[in-house]
């Protein structure tokens, strides 16, 4: 498994990949490793995430895209193929509200088949025993 | 209903999901129609959303933050009144990929309420009339008067009007 992530982890592929989904780009996230070499996803705060300005929260449909996302770019660098993974259905948790600062994202693919993939993502901000959300995604790959 | 009638249902309300609110004006929606139990909002197209650059279809996520913001004006269309809100859980099927150039409308209904929860549901529409095609569909719950400022003026609320079923 974590052979492919080297993929992920070189820094001008990681660019290039966010890139190639405009959407991803527009969010602005970007892909990060942690102290312990683990893919970490980075969404620094951007005024155009603000859902709530009363109370300055993260729209929950912020958190869901850029869960959505990581997980879309994890999957790529866990499988090979020539299509991007089609994103067949998500269920996002919200566990409490998203503050104005930076969000991070890790992803772990819980079953890699030959045509669908599960994952579930878990989205943090200061503490990452204490996440914000999390969410569970199906994704089908090749074809 | 014809357009006319759906859009006079809208009055101020919809004020706090455009007008000044920093994030919506950015993306760009537009609510359609605002009624008991009942909202839509409509994305148009933007190469900003795109997921996939080969087809030039729209991104799962912006589709959800579509779907996330009508449920909550539809929340509001139902209790009649601002109040803080938060999803609590969010439920996206993704039921085919998006046309290049095509605007998306979320069309969303409350089916339940309760003292504290509500339960929306909805469709994500691509077209119009006989070519209206679903490409995605919603369920999520909204927890009410959540702790926390009010999301808006309740005064956007007094024209809302009460509906037609």
């Amino acid at each position: 498994m974590t052979k492919a992530f080297d993929f992920l982890l070189d820094e001008e592929n990681a660019k290039e990949l966010v890139s190639s989904i405009p959407y991803a780009e527009y969010l602005g996230m970007r892909i990060q490793q942690n102290i312990n070499g683990e893919i970490i996803f980075h969404l620094p705060f951007q005024e155009k995430h603000v859902g709530n300005p009363m109370i300055r929260a993260i729209h929950g449909g912020i958190l869901a895209s850029f869960m959505e996302c990581s997980a879309t770019i994890m999957v790529i660098g866990t499988v090979s193929h020539d299509h991007l993974p089609k994103c067949v259905n998500q269920t996002t948790e919200y566990l409490k509200s998203a503050k104005d600062v930076d969000t991070y994202a890790r992803v772990k693919v819980n079953k890699a088949g030959r045509r669908i993939l599960a994952t579930t993502v878990s989205c943090w901000q200061q503490d990452e025993s204490v996440p914000v959300a999390i969410a569970h995604l199906r994704f089908m790959v090749g074809g | 209903m014809s357009d006319s009638k759906k859009n006079s249902d809208l009055s101020g309300a919809a004020d706090a999901f455009t007008g000044d609110h920093p994030g919506f004006k950015e993306y760009q929606f537009q609510p359609v129609y605002m009624q008991e139990c009942k909202a839509a909002m409509r994305l148009p197209y933007n190469e900003k959303f795109v997921g996939d650059k080969i087809t030039g279809s729209i991104h799962g996520g912006i589709i959800t933050l579509l779907m996330d913001t009508a449920g909550g004006m539809c929340v509001m269309a139902t209790v009649k009144k601002m109040m803080p809100i938060a999803t609590l859980d969010l439920r996206m099927d993704y039921l085919r990929p998006t046309k290049k150039g095509m605007d998306i409308t979320a069309e969303v209904e409350c089916y339940k309420l309760t003292h504290n929860v509500a339960f929306v549901r909805g469709f994500a529409y691509e077209g119009e009339g006989d070519e209206k095609e679903a490409v995605a569909h919603m369920s999520a719950a909204f927890m009410l008067n959540t702790k926390g400022p009010n999301f808006g003026k309740a005064s956007r609320f007094s024209e809302v009007a009460g509906g037609e079923k």
